[in-house]
């Protein structure tokens, strides 16, 4: 005669709120975007470009790779840097930088892995495989 | 190819203009002989604003426009480019409602290459921000104010005479304290926030983006700035320089200030003249390196040629200051 009342279960954590969400990648962005600049492997890349607009697009893809709200497509990877000759060693030293960032930002080892998972899902796309 | 409708504000009919993909409405227009007004072609200056009523433009096209202008259509047809299979019908925008009538007060030289223009403080503003200067209907130019509307009843201009220059010949060559002038803005966002005055400001400029850089510093003296604050203005040659006295009283003045003059070339026997004794000769981008090993926690203020500004904002972003503490103005050339 009495339900059965089935204790409310909240949701799971997503990886992006673990990180913090919006307020992580704001964090995130400058130390990620300073070692990009100052890594010799990629930072010619970087040259001619304007800041502000990497550093927005360099937002978009944290945001990305934390897990969050974002309207990147694998297509979107594949065309903006289909005309950059991109090598392993190029897409190494950004994953390397966005390790040693949420390093930086003590992250543990279980959510770095997930977001080193989501950053390396996109390869083929920015090696235009 | 793409349609382009456009109608004037004066009732002289309207015009179809065929419109190439990735090409501007500005462009279009002008190609076909439509004589819209413009200036920077950049997306700063705010001259070749148009309206349309039914179409949607991109949102690039409507950076730094206030939302009443957005809510109206309106756009910068210098940034708005036509897709494939585009219809865009737009028409021109009567512009006097954003401008002001100003007196010119006083043209003098500051030196062989830059004059100061004073006109009548005619709009309150921050130190800093820039404003479209009208020739005439179709001609205009963005200078950033270097004086103070709190302290000086005048707006003041320091303008790069170029030789032939559609602005800057005609306003050395003909403006007399007296005349108006047709007056757009405030626009712009690098301008002194005395939100916090205890941090370290890092101004650094080369030739006139040494006159918002002298707004910004004395809006921060006039709130009382506590943090020390660095003036680095720079120049190819001692000739360049100017306000050296002006700028060298003020760091006497202010404990906390302190200014540097860097000349990249090396000086001339011309140049051995006690009034060109406190330039130093060296690489600005060095010197800036040695003036502060750690830009973490400064607020910046970076105005002058646009490679000068990328180079600089880079130097102190990787050097820890935050991107959002960086404020630019770099100074596009007009193309005309």
């Amino acid at each position: 005669m009495f339900g059965l009342f089935k204790k409310k279960e909240t949701p799971p954590m997503s990886l992006y709120e673990k990180l913090g969400g919006a307020g992580a990648i704001d964090a995130a962005v400058d130390i990620f975007y300073r070692k990009v600049l100052t890594d010799d492997r990629i930072s010619h890349f970087f040259d001619s470009v304007d800041m502000e607009s990497q550093h927005l697009k360099q937002k978009a893809f944290l945001t990305m790779a934390f897990g969050g709200p974002n309207s990147y497509s694998g297509q979107d990877m594949r065309n903006a840097h289909k005309h950059m000759n991109l090598t392993e060693e190029h897409f190494n030293a950004v994953a390397e930088n966005l390790v040693g960032t949420l390093k930086e930002l003590n992250v543990d080892e279980e959510a770095i892995n997930e977001v080193v998972t989501i950053a390396l899902s996109v390869k083929d796309d920015v090696l235009n495989k | 190819m793409a349609a382009l409708v456009f109608n004037p504000t004066d009732e002289s009919g309207e015009r179809h203009v065929d419109i190439d993909p990735g090409e501007s409405v500005l462009d279009a227009l002008l190609r076909a002989g439509i004589n819209v007004p413009y200036g920077c072609k950049s997306g700063i200056c705010q001259s070749c604003i148009l309206q349309t009523h039914d179409c949607t433009v991109p949102a690039i096209a409507q950076l730094g426009l206030r939302p009443q202008q957005v809510e109206q259509g309106q756009f910068l047809s210098c940034r708005c480019l036509a897709e494939a299979d585009h219809a865009l019908s737009v028409r021109s925008v009567d512009l006097s409602g954003q401008q002001h009538e100003a007196r010119v007060i006083e043209k003098s030289r500051l030196n062989d290459n830059v004059f100061r223009l004073r006109i009548e403080n005619c709009t309150t503003y921050h130190a800093g921000q820039f404003f479209t200067l009208w020739k005439d209907t179709h001609t205009a130019r963005s200078y950033s104010a270097a004086s103070l509307h709190s302290c000086d009843d005048y707006i003041e201009f320091h303008i790069k005479h170029i030789k032939g220059g559609a602005f800057s010949e005609w306003a050395w060559q003909t403006l007399l304290p007296g005349d108006t002038l047709q007056v757009q803005g405030p626009l712009g966002n690098c301008y002194y926030s005395g939100t916090d005055r205890d941090v370290p400001l890092f101004l650094s400029g080369i030739g006139t983006g040494l006159a918002p850089l002298m707004g910004i510093l004395r809006d921060a003296l006039y709130h009382s700035h506590r943090g020390p604050i660095i003036l680095l203005v720079g120049n190819n040659s001692h000739h360049g320089f100017y306000l050296l006295d002006e700028l060298s009283e003020l760091s006497q003045r202010h404990s906390n200030v302190s200014v540097y003059f860097i000349a990249q070339e090396a000086p001339t026997e011309t140049h051995k003249n006690p009034q060109y004794f406190d330039i130093q000769q060296a690489d600005i981008y060095l010197f800036a390196k040695t003036c502060i090993d750690n830009f973490s926690g400064h607020r910046i203020y970076l105005c002058g040629a646009p490679s000068f500004v990328q180079k600089m904002k880079k130097l102190c972003f990787i050097n820890g200051a935050k991107m959002s503490d960086i404020h630019a103005d770099a100074f596009l050339p007009f193309n005309t």
